[in-house]
Formats: structure tokens, C-alpha cells, sequence
């Protein structure tokens, strides 16, 4: 499970109560425990395809909430689990992350002024456990809700005895957890098929242990390879540029690339000619990259070219711009109408979306924006009724989180997974309907349309009983894999044939990703227009990763 | 002595439908350029959507001149007494000259109505007059007739483009429906005078469906299906409202000049005058 097991876990209980300086160094331990996991633990998502990035995205949760709390200058127990929970729910990325938002805040609930002893940490977990079930609609054992479940049970127990020790307590939910972990296969079949834990009770078990660990003042493992070094030079040299760059709009756009050879004066002259504000620290075998761009995709495709891409971010500068600038001039009068605010990726997906009405949010598979992305976004709207696309399955919850605490607006997801069902429900926006009557609509719009994923497996697995290659193209209808092909116009294919049967008059989209050229995807429309008899669109969406997604309504 | 039924060339009333009631038009003029041509008369709406398709800039069309509702007012009154039922003014000033003339020739003879619609909607209210005339109702009797039609009456009406509504500068809220990089067919509706959008679609078969508007209604009298530019489907949409609502009149017909210089090629459009359900 990664760590070396400490013998000392089990044993001492030193620690009795958590003040708030013990929980900020347990937090910022947590956080450190994730970023030296999170490739292990994204490696081990049993979806064969590049996706929800599990540990990139508890580590930026994590990072999220451990910035909050040096923001906050708090010093007791309540003020810094606060604190650790309203930057988690603001920084919340992916489903994995929008869960530890939510653990976190249980804690916050159970917190009391002073110091956290064994009885409230038992608490609080439970608070945790509670609330993390809560914010998933069909919750799945088997997963990081399991690890919770487990922890908070174990520190039930060990808390049971009156003047229980916190780290005792702790230490008691790190074993549970681990032991969770564990079970995890047998829960869940797909994990077990693929050989692997999940990836998110995986990354609650790492946190746990990480903050355990920093309590004790245990010593972390080493930085690998000097990486250390570039964060910490890297975060004083990314807020340099912030305080005095004057760029207002585009997208500030970060990633960390792995490759060979790796030659920063090279980068940094491309990347030039991508945008402004061009950071590179590192080279050789991994670099840090920083970019404001108005095309965040050229230079997310440039770093591809270059080696793997890991913590890739990209933030809307203008409508964090203009959030703020309303911010400032506040209270405008919220305008009437029905805005829609929807999450994309690839420029092409991104124009047709807002010539439909909406306000686009930059993100995806891979890069799930967070909850304060998507409130920044809705921010921008100045509409008093506001609707949003997450279009990912990964982003349902984050925009979840975006929803509460306006005031004089009304703001609800319409739970689209999929890029096609997002334009569907775009498509069926009434901006002279009522929002109930909107929601209605386009949520029957987006349940009217299937949807294809066409891309290359990530690694070799065996998924549902068929052996696949590393980078075999397959096609995923509605989250299920049906097609293991040669080709990726293979792929295509035959998720049309499936998925068209039985609909007289269908109309097929191909949405061509990025690297597709319009003439090939042009005969292939051409070809399934002939070969079923049916209408066939082509939109040029330049999304990554996915050579083609198709929707069939 | 009969009360006597005015419309206008808007109305789109069939010419069959026109002469068995009796119900005189007055003709809104179109102009190409420098030629002008009084709609219905000197101009037909296969020879208009012929000229629509291969003409650059887009005809104008205008109020009908206030001489040609003075000479129908005139002979009308010595005849009896007159409703006259008209377009939206928040479309037309038509209604409006309407008033003055009659206000002029017999104001106390002659009631104006305004339909708060336009094409079939108003040509279904025109005709509820006209009927209420022949049962010998009184001029009160007959203009209560097409108010209580006008506040029934439900209008979807589908598009393959809004470009010419957009070119004419009658866009109004249907602005959110226009452009985008998908091929859209845009829904909209009249309501209290004016033009809302209500939806796109992604298929010709799917706005078809859409603007079926009987499924959802109660207590059908009539039902109006207008095309301007495809007549099969027309037909074939009228064939299933017989089917679907066989108590109610249905009327089949075209879209004149006045809606298809803003409507295009392939508009159509379903009225019917029903209650909502609830």
C-alpha cells in the first residue's frame, strides 16, 4: 500500500488533544503524504481510459484546504478545521475530492473551540462519514465512502473509553482505513478484474496515515528526484508573476510534465509564442510549466508532445477577473433570465457551447475544474437563475458544491455526464421559461441522447472479460465499454451500430478531438450517413484525449 | 341585416374559407425594390416565395394605404355593420389605421379588433367573426367572438433559419436562438402580440412533432396548419391532426407574403384554438 508500515502506530498515544497548530501540521502532512502518492494513486483509477485523476485530485483539495488555513491566521481547533474545510469545498476537484471536502467539514462540524480530543475526532469523523454519503446520489461501497465508513467506526470504538487519546484515536481510523482499503476488490468486482484497490480509498488512507505521521513528527520520505525543490521555488515564482502581470484575460495554465531531456530555455521560447507570462523551472526529466493563454489547449498539446502531463490546471483568468471586479462594485441587481454555465474542454466544444448561451468553464477528463471554478463562472452570469452543465461524470459533484450560499439567485445542476448530453440540454435553454420548467426540459433533452467515447486505453487491462492493449483504441457507450478495436474509425463504427439500432430518424454527432483532421472526419460522417440512412453532424471540438465523442439522439 | 367581416391580407385566410363566409380583405403592400404589388392581388405566393429565394435584399412589406380600408368601410357600412379584425399592432401599424378610418367613415358602426397575433392566429379569429355573423349575431356578438378565439388560440410555428427574421430586424427575444455551429431548427410562439422563442431541435422530424400542439390541449375547435415553401408536410400534418382531434375544423393553408419575408423558406406553423391543461 506505498508507505512502510510503522510499527509505532499501533502502539504509543502520546498526543491527547489536537490544537489548532497540531491539526495545521497533521493537514499539511496529509498534504504532503498525497503529493508524493498522487501518480501512484492516479495510476491505479481501473478506468482504462485517462479520467477522473484520483490523487491529483485529492491533492489539490488537500493543497486547497492546508492554503486556507495559513490564510486564515487561525490558532484553535474550530478556526483551523474550518478553515482546512471552506478552502477543500472551494478547491474541491473530481468526486474523490468534492468526498474529502465533505469529510473535512464533518470534522469542522464536530470541532470544538480549544483542542480536539478523541471523543470529538470520533465525532467528526462520523459528522465526515455522514455528510460524504450524503452528497453522492447512489453511493457505491467498495470506494473511499467504505475507508471513510470504516475509519469513523474504528474511532468509534477506540474512542469509546472516556479521556480517549487523539493520535490514539487517529491511529485507530488509519488502521481501519487501511484494512478497508484492502477489502476494496472484493466489493467491488471491477477493481478486483483489473488487480487493483481503489483509487480514492487509496488516497483517504494515504491522507489519514500522512497526517498521523506529521502528529508524531515522524519523518516523511524523502523528495524523489529533486521535485521538492521545484514546488517550493515554484510557488514564489508563480506568485511573482501574479502580483505583476497585468494579463486579465485568457487562461492561466499550469502543468508538470515528465519526459527525457527535458531542455527549459526550448520550452520557454515555444511557449512564448503560445502566450505570456512563461514560467519554467526544472528540465531533464521533469519540468514545471506556467502560461497565461487564451489557448490552453495549444499549450497543454505542446507539453503532451513533450512527455506525460501530471497536475495539469487551467483557470479562467477573465472570469476570475470579473468575478472579482464584481465582487468589488458588488450587489448589482441580478439580471431575470436563465444562464447556463457548462464545463468543456478543446476550443471547438467550447465556441459551440457558448453559441448556444453559455458561459464556459475550461475542464474535463483529466482536468476536473474545482467547485471555485465553477463559482467564479457563475459569478460572471449576472443571471438570477443559473443552471450548470457539468457534463462529466467526475465534475457532477463539484458543481454540486458550487451551488450554495447565493443569495438573490437560484443556481442548480442538471446532472449532464457527457459532452453530447451537456449540448443537448444546452440546446433546449428557454431563456422566457421559468428555471423549473428549464430544468425540465433539458434534463429530458440530455436523457434523450447516447453518448460514445472513443479513445486509446491508458494501460493494458482486462476489462469485462476482454484483454486489452495499451493504447488499443476502444469505444464506451454510456460509461460501459463495448468496443475493442483495431482502429479508431473501427471504434466509431461499431458504437454507432450499437447504439443506433432500434432509432428510426437518430442523428449521429461526431465531435472530432483534437489531432482529428475535418477531411477524415468528414468521410466518416459521410460513411455512417450511407451506412445507416441517418443525419449525420460533424463539429470540430478539439477536446484531448478523446479522438472522438459521439452523441446519437 | 348581417354584420360584415374586414381583415387583412396578414390573416392568410383560405380563398375557399374567405368565400363561403364572405369576408372582405384589405391587401398590405409588398415591395421589391422600386415594385410594389398589393399582396393576394397583384402578387401570389408562389410568384412571391419565387422572387424570395433568388432576390438580394430582402421586400419591404407596408400597412395598407388608409384610401383602401376608407373605400371597404364606405361600401361595407351602407351594407350594415363591420368588424374588423387585424395583425398585432406591436407588428403592424395596420390595426391602428384601421381605427382612424372607421373612427372617420362610421365610428359607431365599425369595430376594430386586435388579434395580438398575426397570419393564421389572426385569420382564425377573423373567421370566428364571420361565423358568429352568420348566425346572425350582433356587431358586439361577432367581435366578442374572435376576442374569445384570440385568447385561446396556442401558435408554434418552426423554422429552418432565422436569418430573415434576424435580416428584418424582428429578431425581438428570438436573438438567443440565432447562430451557433449545429444546424437548429428554432420553435417560437406568438404570445400577447409578439414573437417568444420556445425551443430548438436538433431535426425537421422533431420539429414537426414539437409544433403538433393538439396533443397537449383541451375543448380543439379549429386547427390551422401553414406552410410557406412545403406543402406535403403541411398536408401531412393536417392528415394527422383529423386524425388525433377529429371534432375540430381543420384549416390547411399558406403563409402569405407579410409572415414568409420574415419566416423564409421551410417555416410552418400549427394554430389551434383550444384551452390549456392544466
Amino acid at each position: 500500500m506505498g508507505e512502510p508500515r510503522t510499527p509505532a502506530r499501533e502502539a504509543r498515544t502520546r498526543i491527547h488533544a489536537l490544537d489548532g497548530e497540531a491539526l495545521a501540521r497533521a493537514f499539511a502532512g496529509g498534504a504532503e503524504a498525497l503529493r508524493r502518492q498522487a501518480d501512484a494513486i492516479d495510476a491505479i483509477n481501473v478506468f482504462p481510459v485517462p479520467d477522473g485523476d484520483t490523487g491529483t485530485n485529492m491533492l489539490s483539495t488537500m493543497r486547497a484546504a492546508v492554503e486556507e488555513v495559513a490564510r486564515a491566521d487561525a490558532h484553535d481547533a474550530a478556526g483551523v478545521t474550518r478553515a482546512a474545510a471552506q478552502g477543500a469545498l472551494m478547491g474541491a476537484k473530481g468526486n474523490s475530492g468534492v468526498i474529502l471536502s465533505q469529510i473535512l467539514a464533518g470534522l469542522a462540524e464536530a470541532a470544538p473551540e480549544g483542542a480536539i480530543g478523541g471523543a470529538a475526532l470520533a465525532a467528526g469523523l462520523a459528522a465526515g462519514r455522514a455528510k460524504a454519503y450524503a452528497v453522492v446520489s447512489s453511493p457505491r461501497e467498495g470506494t473511499i465512502l467504505t475507508a471513510i465508513a470504516s475509519a469513523a467506526d474504528a474511532a468509534r470504538d477506540a474512542a469509546g473509553a472516556a479521556d480517549a487519546a487523539a493520535e490514539g484515536v487517529l491511529a485507530a481510523a488509519v488502521d481501519a482505513c487501511e484494512a478497508a482499503v484492502a477489502r476494496t476488490p472484493d466489493l467491488l468486482p471491477v477493481l478486483k478484474e483489473a488487480g487493483v484497490v481503489d483509487s480514492g480509498a487509496q488516497g483517504l488512507f494515504i491522507l489519514l496515515e500522512g497526517m498521523l505521521h506529521a502528529l508524531r513528527g515522524e519523518a516523511q520520505a524523502a523528495h524523489e528526484g529533486g521535485f521538492g525543490a521545484i514546488d517550493i521555488t515554484w510557488l514564489a515564482a508563480t506568485q511573482q508573476v501574479h502580483a505583476h502581470g497585468g494579463e486579465t484575460s485568457g487562461y492561466c495554465t499550469e502543468f508538470v510534465v515528465a519526459g527525457e531531456g527535458l531542455d527549459p530555455d526550448a520550452i520557454r521560447a515555444r511557449l512564448r509564442g503560445v502566450g505570456e507570462s512563461v514560467l519554467v523551472i526544472g528540465g531533464g526529466d521533469v519540468a514545471r510549466v506556467h502560461v497565461h493563454t487564451h489557448d490552453p489547449e495549444a499549450a497543454l498539446a505542446y507539453g503532451r508532445s513533450l512527455g506525460t502531463l501530471r497536475h495539469e490546471k487551467v483557470d479562467d483568468m477573465e472570469a476570475q477577473f470579473r468575478a472579482l471586479a464584481a465582487r468589488r462594485t458588488s450587489e448589482a441587481t441580478p439580471v431575470e433570465g436563465v444562464a447556463v454555465v457548462a464545463v468543456a474542454s478543446g476550443e471547438g466544444l467550447q465556441e459551440l457551447l457558448r453559441s448556444l448561451g453559455a458561459v464556459v468553464v475550461h475542464g474535463g477528463p483529466t482536468m476536473n475544474p474545482s467547485a471555485g471554478a465553477i463559482r467564479a463562472a457563475i459569478e460572471t452570469t449576472e443571471a438570477r437563475d443559473v443552471i450548470v452543465l457539468p457534463n462529466d461524470k467526475n465534475i457532477v459533484l463539484a458543481a454540486k458544491l458550487a451551488l450554495d450560499g447565493w443569495s438573490g439567485r437560484n443556481v442548480r445542476v442538471v446532472e449532464t455526464t457527457s459532452v453530447p448530453q451537456g449540448v443537448a440540454a444546452a440546446i433546449a435553454l428557454n431563456n422566457d421559461a421559468t428555471l423549473d420548467e428549464n430544468i425540465e426540459e433539458m434534463t429530458a433533452a440530455a436523457r434523450s441522447v447516447r453518448t460514445a467515447e472513443i479513445t486509446r486505453a491508458a494501460r493494458e487491462t482486462t476489462l469485462q472479460g476482454r484483454a486489452i492493449r495499451a493504447g488499443q483504441p476502444i469505444g464506451i457507450i454510456d460509461n460501459e465499454l463495448r468496443a475493442v478495436e483495431e482502429t479508431i474509425g473501427d471504434a466509431v463504427r461499431a458504437c454507432v451500430a450499437a447504439m443506433i439500432e432500434g432509432r428510426a430518424g437518430a442523428i449521429v454527432t461526431l465531435y472530432a478531438g483534437e489531432g482529428v483532421r475535418e477531411d477524415e472526419a468528414s468521410a466518416l460522417a459521410d460513411e455512417l450517413r450511407t451506412a445507416h440512412g441517418c443525419d449525420v453532424e460533424v463539429v470540430m471540438g478539439g477536446q484531448p484525449h478523446y479522438p472522438y465523442i459521439v452523441g446519437v439522439e | 341585416m348581417a354584420v360584415r367581416i374586414v381583415t387583412d391580407s396578414s390573416s392568410d385566410i383560405p380563398r375557399s374559407v374567405l368565400d363561403e363566409l364572405g369576408i372582405t380583405v384589405v391587401p398590405l403592400t409588398i415591395s421589391f425594390g422600386e415594385q410594389s404589388f398589393r399582396d393576394g392581388i397583384d402578387l401570389t405566393a408562389d410568384e412571391f416565395y419565387g422572387r424570395l429565394a433568388s432576390t438580394k435584399d430582402l421586400p419591404k412589406t407596408s400597412q395598407p394605404p388608409p384610401a383602401l380600408f376608407e373605400h371597404a368601410y364606405s361600401h361595407l357600412v351602407t351594407q350594415g355593420e363591420v368588424v374588423s379584425v387585424h395583425l398585432s399592432a406591436k407588428f403592424s401599424g395596420t390595426v391602428e389605421t384601421a381605427r382612424q378610418v372607421a373612427a372617420q367613415v362610421a365610428g359607431d358602426k365599425i369595430t376594430v379588433v386586435d388579434t395580438r397575433s398575426a397570419s393564421m392566429g389572426s385569420g382564425l379569429c377573423a373567421i370566428a367573426a364571420a361565423r358568429a355573423a352568420k348566425a346572425g349575431g350582433t356587431r358586439e356578438e361577432c367581435a366578442a367572438a374572435a376576442e374569445h378565439v384570440a385568447g385561446r388560440l396556442h401558435i408554434a410555428v418552426a423554422f429552418e433559419t432565422l436569418e430573415y427574421l434576424r435580416r428584418g430586424g424582428r429578431i425581438g427575444r428570438a436573438q438567443a436562438f440565432v447562430g451557433g455551429l449545429l444546424r437548429l431548427q428554432p420553435i417560437l410562439t406568438v404570445k400577447d402580440g409578439e414573437a417568444f422563442p420556445v425551443t430548438r431541435v436538433r431535426s425537421r422530424a422533431k420539429a414537426l412533432e414539437e409544433i403538433a400542439l393538439w396533443k397537449d390541449l383541451a375543448n380543439i375547435t379549429d386547427i390551422g396548419v401553414f406552410h410557406t415553401t412545403t406543402p406535403e408536410e403541411a398536408a401531412a400534418l393536417a392528415e394527422r391532426a383529423r386524425r388525433e382531434a377529429p371534432q375540430a375544423t381543420i384549416y390547411e393553408g399558406r403563409f402569405g407574403p407579410v409572415l414568409g419575408v420574415h419566416g423564409g423558406p421551410g417555416m410552418i406553423g400549427v394554430g389551434v384554438v383550444a384551452d390549456a391543461t392544466a
